[in-house]
This record gives structure tokens, sequence and C-alpha cells, in this order.
């Protein structure tokens, strides 16, 4: 399923480059994310929960950088394993930043997922949903720590 | 597997049986009583083909655990038949030309009476709106449903003696 | 699937002993038509299951001066044929007959529904627009939560580990006031791609729409409340214009998801139209239906 969506963003677009690849702003930004660590070949290693309902995941997630522009386009793809079996996932990423002015950056995605497993059985209207809900909290949570940074917390 | 007891009445007869809690009615049917008669589509809800009565209720019975129908009265499509002598519905089926490969047509046969059993002179939108939850692959239905309607004609001409 | 405990429960205070118990180790089971399915997928693998089906203490359906009481327990079945509904509410009877096929609404229960929570399920809508409460109870007592808060995410509720959906309370209509459900789906009794439900009631003197209430259900990850198409429409003359504009509002007000059934444009397109007939019908039926 493709996912695609914009939003705008308060910060140059460098820093906002930044934080897209600091690990743990991914931490705090990815909804269910416990951890997130850069491995020795530059790959992203983390585990995300997600819980639709009563049927819970907990993914092992591996993300590669495919292709970097900095600091205006990032192509990546992820691989997806749950812990318990219920499903496996596979998603490409092409996201563009671009400059609005010197405090304000456009943002753009657009994301391939492919989800297979029982998961997968559930429904297809379900999962969409679902990922689209997460990548939105993602975004959402970003241009919240990009509102709020350089107060104390 | 933690095994617990089941008791119930399947085509007449009493059965004290060991079930699995997750163990559905469909499987014990088919697998520990050995009557195939009734089929397993889709094993999730949607076909119809393991279409059972449950106490005169048609239920389809890969969602219904086997712990569930305790103390319940069953019928199958191996107990429609009376000493040899097939039900009305069953005649019908055969006489109507709506059976293929037969797949369907235990479940049918079932909501079939299921239906006759509370409006034995149903109207054809009642017997389509009654058979919703049982697909044919085959028929294209029209004969599935004349069969019916034919029993529903004969029930009424009998003034609902079934 | 997996090995499982088996817990059959006789009554009320059963079922909660069973919950204090085992908490969220053991699911409950009552009619089993959303529950088996995610079972057999091994989507769900609970340590127990406790069986709910047989208390019949939640069996009942019975009108009070106010309202109509319905145990959880009672069937979609067993809706669609009672008098009392028949008369009262027929708004629940017609989304019954839309409901599934017969086999399941045999099996399927009201409280299993509801606590399984598909935001594309028919049933909470009409009980939203009806203004519709549920009682749970637990070992440490009961609490009253209203259906239309009873929804926290997809297929999540209000519901605490620990709680049993013991009663569905639906007060009746008033007599100058009107609920209709329509929806859509593939086949008429398929899964809902949009169902919406509009309750009305008329000012008598003044021949405006005194209170209105519609909930679109499948537009979201719970059933939501057009609160913006309501306001265009409450305290005026139910003209066409007025009409159009509640479905204007009402596709602008949701945010539904483009997926296999249709295009995120088309859903809003379709609760458009169908908020503008349901409101068109449930307005031209007041009077009529009501006992």
């Amino acid at each position: 399923m493709i996912i695609e969506s914009s939003i705008t963003l308060d910060g140059p677009i460098n820093e906002i480059w930044e934080k897209l690849l600091d690990p743990a702003c991914l931490k705090d930004c990815i909804p269910g994310c416990e951890s997130v660590i850069i491995r020795s070949n530059g790959e992203f290693e983390g585990t995300v929960k997600v819980k639709i309902g009563p049927i819970k995941m907990r993914f092992k997630v591996v993300l590669t950088i495919v292709e970097k522009q900095p600091p205006v386009r990032l192509i990546s793809k992820a691989l997806g394993k749950d812990l318990f079996k219920v499903g496996r996932f596979t998603q490409k990423n092409q996201l563009v930043l671009e400059k609005l002015d010197s405090n304000k950056t456009r943002l753009s995605y657009i994301s391939e997922l492919n989800i297979s497993g029982k998961i997968a059985n559930f429904g297809e209207r379900v999962l969409r949903a679902k990922a689209k809900e997460m990548e939105e909290n993602y975004l959402a949570s970003l241009s919240d720590i990009l509102k709020h940074r350089g107060r104390k917390s | 597997m933690k095994k617990y007891k089941l008791r119930l009445n399947i085509n007449d007869i009493d059965y004290t049986l060991k079930v699995g809690a997750g163990e559905t009615l469909l499987d014990i049917i088919r697998d520990q009583l050995n009557l195939t008669g009734t089929k397993k589509g889709c094993d999730s809800g949607a076909c119809g083909s393991c279409t059972i009565l449950m106490d005169g209720m048609a239920v389809k019975s890969c969602l219904v655990l086997a712990l569930q129908a305790e103390g319940r009265k069953i019928l199958t499509i191996e107990g429609l038949a009376q000493d040899g002598v097939l039900h009305p519905l069953q005649n019908a089926f055969v006489e109507k030309w709506a059976i293929q490969c037969g797949y369907c047509t235990p479940g049918m046969i079932l909501t079939s009476k299921a239906l006759l059993d509370e409006n034995p002179k149903p109207s054809e939108d009642d017997i389509r709106m009654y058979l919703t939850g049982n697909i044919c692959r085959c028929t294209g239905y029209q004969k599935i449903i004349d069969a019916v309607a034919s029993v529903g004609q004969l029930q009424g001409e009998r003034h609902g003696k079934k | 699937m997996k090995d499982m405990r088996y817990i059959r429960t006789a009554s009320v205070t059963e079922i909660t002993d069973s919950l204090k118990k085992y908490g969220d180790k053991a699911k409950i089971i009552a009619g089993g038509q959303s529950l088996v399915i995610l079972l057999k997928q091994r989507l769900v693998s609970p340590g127990g299951l406790i069986d709910i089906s047989q208390v019949n203490d939640l069996k009942f359906i019975k009108k009070t001066k106010k309202t109509i009481k319905i145990g959880a327990l009672t069937t979609h079945r067993d809706i669609e044929k009672d008098p009392l509904i028949q008369a009262h509410m027929p708004i629940l009877v017609e989304m019954e007959k839309q409901l599934a096929s017969v086999q399941i609404r045999n099996m399927g229960t009201l409280g299993g529904n509801l606590c399984h929570a598909d935001p594309a399920g028919d049933l909470a809508p009409p009980l939203i627009v009806m203004g519709a409460k549920l009682k749970l109870i637990s070992a440490k007592g009961s609490r009253t939560v209203s259906v239309e808060h009873f929804f926290r995410d997809f297929f999540e509720t209000a519901i605490q580990p620990d709680e049993v959906l013991a009663e569905i309370h639906v007060p009746l209509l008033p007599v100058s006031g009107n609920a209709l459900y329509i929806k859509h789906s593939t086949r008429g009794v398929d899964t809902t791609i949009i169902g919406v439900a509009a309750f009305v009631s008329k000012d008598r003197d003044s021949n405006t729409c005194k209170d209105i209430r519609l909930c679109v259900g499948g537009v979201g990850s719970v059933p939501i409340r057009a609160k913006k198409a309501e306001t265009a429409v409450r305290g005026k003359a139910v003209s066409k214009k007025i009409i159009a504009e509640a479905g204007k509002k009402a596709s602008e007000e949701i945010h539904p998801v483009s997926d296999l059934q249709g295009s995120a444009e088309y859903k809003k397109e379709l609760t458009e139209v169908f908020i503008k007939r349901a409101i068109k019908a449930a307005w031209d039926g007041i009077g009529r239906t009501n006992a």
C-alpha cells in the first residue's frame, strides 16, 4: 500500500535533516518505539511495539539508507519482523525536504508498505489506516519536538 | 492439549467427548465423529458450507467452539433423512437440479430447513435473504431458490406439515 | 491454535470472579463470531477463554418507562425478531436485517459486537445517535459509559480487563423523533464500507428540527459523530438546502483512508450522499414509525 503525506515543520532544513537521522529523535517520535541504535555498517536497528485492539506485535526493524542527498532527499528501506510472529513488513520510503524559509521546511514523503503474515489477513482497511496513523503520529511528534526545542524538559 | 468433557446430542444420538478449548464444532463433527457431510470450506465463517442446526438455529460450525455446544441438540446433513427416506428438501434439490459439485449443498439444505421451520411459505426474497450466508460457486443460485420454494409450496399445500 | 484453559461461567458473579482471577490472561467469549476468527488466525493467543454464552441473566429485552434495557448476550437475531424492538426501535431491526447472515446473527451478541469495536460495525452508529449507555460490571461494582465514548481506537474500547459489558440501555425515541440507519457495502450484508445513522426530532410548533444526531461508521478508527453537520440542521427548518449543507459539512469533517473498498474521496462523497438521504428519510418518517 502507498501512504503519502506532507507537513510544514518549524526549523531550518539542515537541522531537520539531522533529526531525521538521529536515533534519539527517531526513538522519541516513532509511536511505540522502544529503542534505536546505529549498527557498525550504518544501518538503523530498533524495536517498535504496535497494538491493534487485542492484537499485539513487537517488530524488530532494520532500516537501511539507500540514497541520500543531504539535506533534501532521503531514500530508505526497512524490514520489520514481529517477535510474536504475527506479521512482517517491508517498506520503501522516499522523503523530500524543501526549504520554505530560514526557519520553515516542508517535509513530504511517499512510503510503499507491504505487510505479510497473519496480520495481513486481518484486513487491508485496518492496516492501511493504522499505518497512516503511525506515520502521522511520527510527523506530529517531530513537529512538536521542533516547536519546543530549547525549552527545558 | 488440555481436554474437557463435552456432552451433546447429534442427530438424536448422545455423545460424551473429550475436546480441547480451541477445537471448533466443525472439527469434532468431522474428525472425531467422522460425519463428513458438513464441509470445511473457508473455515472463517464466510462460505456457509459448515452450516449445521444447533437447537434448530442455523449456525456456522467453523465459528462455534465445540465446548460452547455443551448440552445442545445438533442436526447435521446426515441426520436429515429418516429411515432411508429423504427429507422433502433433499428430494427437491435433486429434482430441481440444485446440486452440481455438491459442496455447498449440505449447508444450503440445513439453512433452508431452518428457514422453512420458521416460515413455512417463504417468498423468493425471504429465501434469498435467508441464504445470504451460504455461497455457491456452481449453480448461480436460481435452482437452489426454486428447490426451496417448491418445498414451501408443498408445505403450504399440506398446511405446514413437515 | 495454542492450547488454552476453558472456564465456563453460569452467572455474572462467576464472570467477574474469573476476570479478577485471570486478568488479561484470559479472553471473554460470548457468541464467538469475531473472536473465533482471531483465534483461528492466531492473531490473539490468550491463555484461557471465559465462556459467558450460557449466562442467561444477561439475555433479556425489557422496557421501562423511558428506556429499553438489553442484556449484552442478546443476539442480533433476538433483536431482529423482538416485538418490543420492532415496535419502539425499528432502526435496530432494519440494521440487523443488513448485518452479516442469519447464521452469524443467531450466535453473535450485541455485547460481543460492541466489545470487538470494529470501526465499521453496524450496531454502534444507531446506538450512538439514540444516546445509548452501557453498564459495565466488575467484582468492584459497576459503571455506566455512553456508547459514544466507549470506543477508543481500532478494536479498542474503554472496558477494563476486570470488567464485563452486561447491559445496553437505549432511551426510547420521542414521539416527535425518528432514527434511521443506512449502509453501503459490496453486497447488502457484507462488511460495511460506510454506515450512517441519523436521529432527528421535530419541534411541532415551529416545524423546525429540535434535535439531530448523526454518526458515521467506517470512516475512522471509531464511529464518528458528524457534529458540524448536526449544527447545520439543529434549530432550523429542514429544507433541501439545509440537508445539502449538512451533507457537505459531514464529508468535510471526516478523514477516511483510501483502501481496496474505495478512495478517501469516494468515501467522503458517499458520506455526503448518505447523510443527506438519512436526514431526509428520518425527517419524513417522524410520526409514522413510532409506537
